[in-house]
């Protein structure tokens, strides 16, 4: 045992070979050839963690405001910034796409043409940018957004 | 092979092929490299739908393969037969000094660090104490620590389930 030990011990490097790093870095996401279900399940469960992620994210930039003076004017949100509640159930992404112009008063660009092979289910809260942007990564789109 | 069954594979093969490939290359990051590298492609080849019959085994295979085309990129390979071929042997060793090595990044970090200072850096009991400014004692016991922790992780080991398969 002491001369493996050993061995291991002088090659030892603290963070190498870590196995979620090493996972992360091959950066390996599912391929676009996944049923709409699949796609579907994915979606909405990142959209989930991104939803929370935009709750943190909205509730910092409440806690950063009140640190700001108080003759700093506060000026109204951006479409694109402004934090909304969507939600979908089992909806076809250009049904998805139509809502998120209605509630966002943004344009989405760029929509893939099989875009009615997916369907998505989620519940969202968050601004249309990261939404767009949470989408994409699943699908491995370039869809974006504009005012 | 689905991208879970992927991971898995992964998960389980990741740190024994790391260390595999670290007895043959010598270096960390070096071998480190070189299981990236492999997977990635063995993904390429999965994902295309593919199949590769005992991953278990292909894999290994393809770090062996990776290693040796390393070595003679560096211009470092002597002789090819001193690598050895895949057999019971290797893969019981990679998957033991995982094991090690997951023992010692699992010790709690003032006693990792007072171990790697002996079996690493090759410090005396009294040179740690005094760079620690601790007692001997204090070096003495945490190293008693550090290598029942090891015989511990050495002692619960499984060995790998793909071994007949070979």
């Amino acid at each position: 045992m002491k001369e493996e030990v050993t061995y291991i011990a002088k090659r030892y490097r603290k963070g190498k070979f870590s196995v979620d790093k090493g996972w992360k870095r091959l950066n390996i996401k599912p391929a676009l050839k996944w049923s709409g279900l699949k796609i579907a399940a994915a979606v909405a469960s990142v959209v989930v963690l991104s939803a929370t992620a935009a709750v943190i994210y909205h509730q910092y930039k409440l806690n950063d405001t009140i640190d700001k003076p108080v003759n700093e004017s506060v000026k109204p949100a951006a479409s694109l910034e402004a934090v909304k509640v969507i939600d979908f159930e089992n909806t076809p992404l250009p049904t998805v796409i139509s809502k998120i112009k209605e509630v966002y008063g943004v344009e989405v660009v760029n929509v893939p043409d099989n875009a009615g092979e997916y369907n998505l289910s989620l519940h969202y809260e968050g601004n249309a940018v990261d939404l767009v942007a949470t989408i994409n990564d699943i699908l491995e789109t370039q869809m974006s957004v504009k005012e | 092979m689905t991208i879970r069954e992927f991971e898995t594979y992964f998960r389980r093969l990741y740190l024994p092929l790391g260390m595999y490939a670290l007895r043959i290359v010598d270096n960390a990051d070096d071998a480190e490299d070189i299981v990236e590298n492999t997977f990635m492609k063995a993904w390429q080849i999965v994902s295309s739908g593919s199949e590769i019959e005992n991953f278990n085994s292909y894999i290994y295979r393809c770090v062996r393969n990776e290693c040796i085309s390393f070595l003679r990129g560096k211009k470092e390979l002597e002789d090819i037969d001193s690598i050895s071929e895949i057999c019971e042997e290797v893969i019981d060793t990679s998957f033991r000094d995982a094991r090690i090595w997951k023992a010692i990044d699992e010790l709690p970090e003032k006693c990792r660090e007072i171990f790697l200072m002996s079996k690493r850096d090759g410090l005396t009991n009294a040179e740690i104490a005094e760079e620690m400014n601790i007692s001997i004692k204090t070096v003495k016991n945490q190293m008693t620590k550090a290598f029942a922790r090891l015989r511990e992780s050495l002692s619960t080991g499984h060995k790998p389930f793909f071994l007949p398969f070979l």
